[in-house]
């Protein structure tokens, strides 16, 4: 007998040039051969995943979390109220702390996750990761919390050119002065507010690694990938899987150390002599995840099972040498999709043509 | 030397390095070079088919091997050892 497909309400829907892990999340979970029903939630309508063919089953519009914690999570449990949700997958970093900070409230409304504690989130922050570095015995470059033009005035002493401008959630900028340093300061901090991160350029090879871990201290995936072709936004356009030991090592050992719980994706440089420096680490499924699943490693479907308590073995090996490389596509919609979504915050698949309405004329 | 035993090297002459992800394209004679490499032949060996099989004077191709066999210890293709 055919149970309740599983519901679950997945953020990052934004497949465009700097993607939202969304859509091959659902790619990867669709493939995964549980039965699900799912939910997308967009921040802004016209997010390719709300239209794209066999990604959602429905999608609902959700405020920022800049809104507000109650305004957030209000509509969230109002979506509940409709879909009845067992799990919710955020994909973004700027949500992810609104998310494991109601995961109690959430838990009580039957609705799960399986996000990394508070601790761990912040730990690993661009700001701390120093620190984190230091804990846990992985080669971190050197960086600085910039506040006010005021901090800038040592730079000079304190770092060799040229430096990374980073931003606390994204945005990331190479300069080569003080001066270029403080117009990417003034332009990353006006978008994702403060401090932004000077951290030292370390040249080498940029490699990453998306993992899961299942909160015991077990890796149960893990796949690494050396990007191929990066967009000027720094975003990866192309990769292909490798198979780095070192990497794996420096994997497992942070999440055995950390306890991890959740998806992660490590970001490294790897030096001409085989140094590697984690740069960064993001506290949840890249957008490149459906590299592994295609290798055989399928993460988003591991997760779910995980966060619904089901038993998941480690997975092992994935094939070397497996590609993505990034297109864009024109999908033409139709404007009663574009009014659905705008003016009643929900689009079920397939909907939203005007029913006597002749088909919308071609644009030019 | 030896090429390292994860390289995946194909008839037509694309070779790539799972380790680092990089790849590379090689026109015939390095095809040739690499092949008996795999095979397990020795530099000199090597040195002694191809002056059998091609016109060319004994120290323009060993000049040439230095450099091939140079290149491949830079990119980390191969180990020293197994002749």
């Amino acid at each position: 007998m055919k149970g309740k497909p599983l519901h679950i309400a997945i953020t990052g829907l934004n497949n465009t040039d700097n993607p939202g892990p969304g859509v091959p999340v659902i790619r990867g979970i669709r493939e995964s051969g549980l039965d699900v029903r799912i939910i997308g939630l967009a921040y802004e309508n016209l997010e390719p995943g709300i239209y794209m063919p066999g990604i959602t089953d429905i999608t609902y519009l959700i405020p920022y979390p800049s809104a507000g914690t109650r305004v957030f999570l209000n509509r969230i449990l109002e979506i509940h109220d409709r879909e009845k949700i067992d799990l919710i997958i955020p994909n973004f970093d700027a949500e992810l702390y609104t998310f494991i900070k109601s995961e109690k409230l959430l838990k009580q409304q039957g609705i799960r996750t399986f996000l990394p504690s508070p601790e761990q989130f912040e730990e690993r922050s661009k700001a701390l990761l120093p620190a984190f570095g230091k804990k846990y015995g992985i080669k971190v470059p050197a960086s600085k919390e910039i506040i006010s033009t005021a901090d800038l005035r040592d730079l000079e002493e304190e770092f060799d050119f040229p430096v990374m401008v980073k931003g606390r959630f994204y945005d990331a900028y190479p300069a080569w002065n003080k001066e270029q340093v403080a117009v990417h300061f003034h332009k990353i901090s006006s978008k994702w507010g403060l401090p932004v991160i000077v951290q030292q350029f370390v040249k080498g090879t940029e490699v990453n690694v998306v993992a899961l871990g299942d909160g015991t201290g077990r890796t149960v995936a893990a796949v690494s990938m050396r990007k191929q072709y990066i967009t000027d936004k720094g975003k990866a356009w192309g990769g292909i899987t490798i198979d780095d030991p070192r990497m794996t090592e420096i994997t497992r050992d942070l999440i055995a150390n950390t306890r991890w719980r959740g998806g992660m994706e490590l970001e490294m440089i790897r030096t001409s002599s085989a140094e590697y420096y984690m740069i960064e680490i993001n506290p949840r499924i890249p957008a490149w995840v459906y590299l592994a699943v295609g290798a055989g490693q399928n993460i988003p479907g591991a997760l779910v099972q995980l966060a619904m308590g089901m038993e998941v073995p480690v997975m092992e090996h994935y094939t070397t040498g497996k590609m993505f490389i990034r297109y864009s596509w024109d999908l033409l919609g139709d404007i009663g999709q574009f009014e659905k979504i705008t003016m009643t915050g929900e689009l079920t698949a397939g909907a939203g043509d005007i029913p006597g309405q002749p088909p919308s004329p071609d644009l030019p | 030397m030896r090429i390292k035993p994860s390289i995946a090297i194909s008839e037509n002459g694309f070779m790539f390095d799972p380790n680092s992800g990089e790849s590379y394209t090689m026109n015939q004679l390095a095809r040739e070079i690499i092949f008996l490499l795999k095979e397990g032949r020795s530099e000199e060996e090597i040195k002694g088919i191809l002056t059998g099989k091609y016109d060319v004077d004994e120290l323009t191709l060993e000049k040439n091997l230095i450099d091939f066999y140079a290149m491949l210890r830079h990119y980390d293709l191969c180990e020293e050892g197994g002749e």
